[in-house]
């Protein structure tokens, strides 16, 4: 990325700041903090231009989210900057120690559409409609696909159909697990061990 | 406590599905900062739904674009001069090792 390679030019060309840095042979990386961790300091510094960096590393993320919760691209496109705006202006209450910032920033995009889905002009809209039915689904995978990024599709296979309901329904939907019980009339103890299957699978293929 | 019991009794995948009160979210970072067990299950449990999330990522349109960077000048209370590159050709993302670690 074009902020890392800056970070790391501007680094090299002080090489007394090298001096202080212990040097790590495995990892050479190390010598230039994460561009997390820089794009938060930034972020926790009030730096304006640094919402340009975050919006290039996690829209298209975050949107695709909102977008499988809405369903509608309009609302979607509200919840994005609805979302933006929480974020900056909560961004104090960010502790990294608690998760990555991604964990965080989806949360807060998460919330903002699962309220506008609970809110009285979704009401009258079935929530529980298919998700297959939405326009997300329908969608062609999002271009700029990197070869070595697993799809969508990958992962939908390695998680079973019920699995994947259940995840859907509390990652999307928007429901809690008793909330899914009652849906699909299935024992609580059920959709818990679902859920904790299906992150299984999922945990597994983050590595 | 059972540790282990605990684990498995799905209150981290609720605490990571954000379905728990203020204060039940104290009681779980309290138990994870005083188990590393319990502490890496919950940030597996956390990687594996950004994970699950990040596949689903889809370029926002452009008329979304264009608004987002109205708000980033609303937020910053003053006119920038031009619109930043990156913002109108939103690059791809990468993978997402780069974020989730590991």
């Amino acid at each position: 990325m074009l902020y890392f390679r800056t970070a790391a030019a501007s680094i090299c060309s002080k090489p007394h700041i090298l001096q202080s840095v212990p040097v790590s042979v495995n990892h050479p990386e190390s010598l230039i903090p994460a561009p997390e961790e820089l794009l938060v300091q930034r972020l926790r510094d009030r730096d304006e231009a640094a919402m340009t960096v975050f919006y290039d590393k996690y829209s298209a993320a975050l949107y695709g989210v909102i977008l499988r919760i809405v369903k509608k691209e309009e609302i979607a496109e509200d919840v994005l900057q609805e979302s933006l705006v929480k974020i900056w202006h909560s961004f104090a209450s960010y502790d990294a120690s608690k998760g990555r910032l991604f964990t965080w920033v989806v949360n807060v995009c998460r919330n903002l559409a699962i309220d506008k889905i609970r809110s009285r002009q979704y009401r009258v809209g079935s929530r529980t409609q298919p998700l297959e039915d939405s326009a997300a689904v329908r969608q062609a995978a999002p271009t700029g696909f990197q070869p070595d990024h697993i799809g969508l599709q990958e992962i939908t296979k390695k998680l079973n159909p019920e699995q994947k309901q259940v995840i859907d329904l509390l990652y999307f939907g928007g429901f809690t697990q008793s909330e899914v019980a009652d849906e699909l009339n299935l024992p609580l103890g059920t959709v818990k061990t679902r859920a904790r299957a299906a992150i299984k699978v999922l945990a597994k293929l983050v590595r | 406590m059972d540790i282990q019991e605990y684990i498995e009794s799905g209150i981290l995948e609720q605490y990571a599905l954000g379905e728990l009160s203020e204060a039940e979210r104290a009681a779980v970072e309290a138990q994870a900062a005083a188990h590393p067990e319990i502490a890496q299950e919950l940030d597996q449990v956390q990687q594996a739904l950004g994970f699950y999330a990040q596949a689903h990522a889809e370029t926002p349109p452009p008329r979304c674009v264009s608004g987002c960077y109205r708000v980033g000048r609303q937020l910053s209370g003053r006119k920038l001069k031009k619109p930043p590159r990156t913002i109108l050709q939103p690059r791809p993302l990468h993978l997402p090792n780069q974020w989730f670690g590991r």
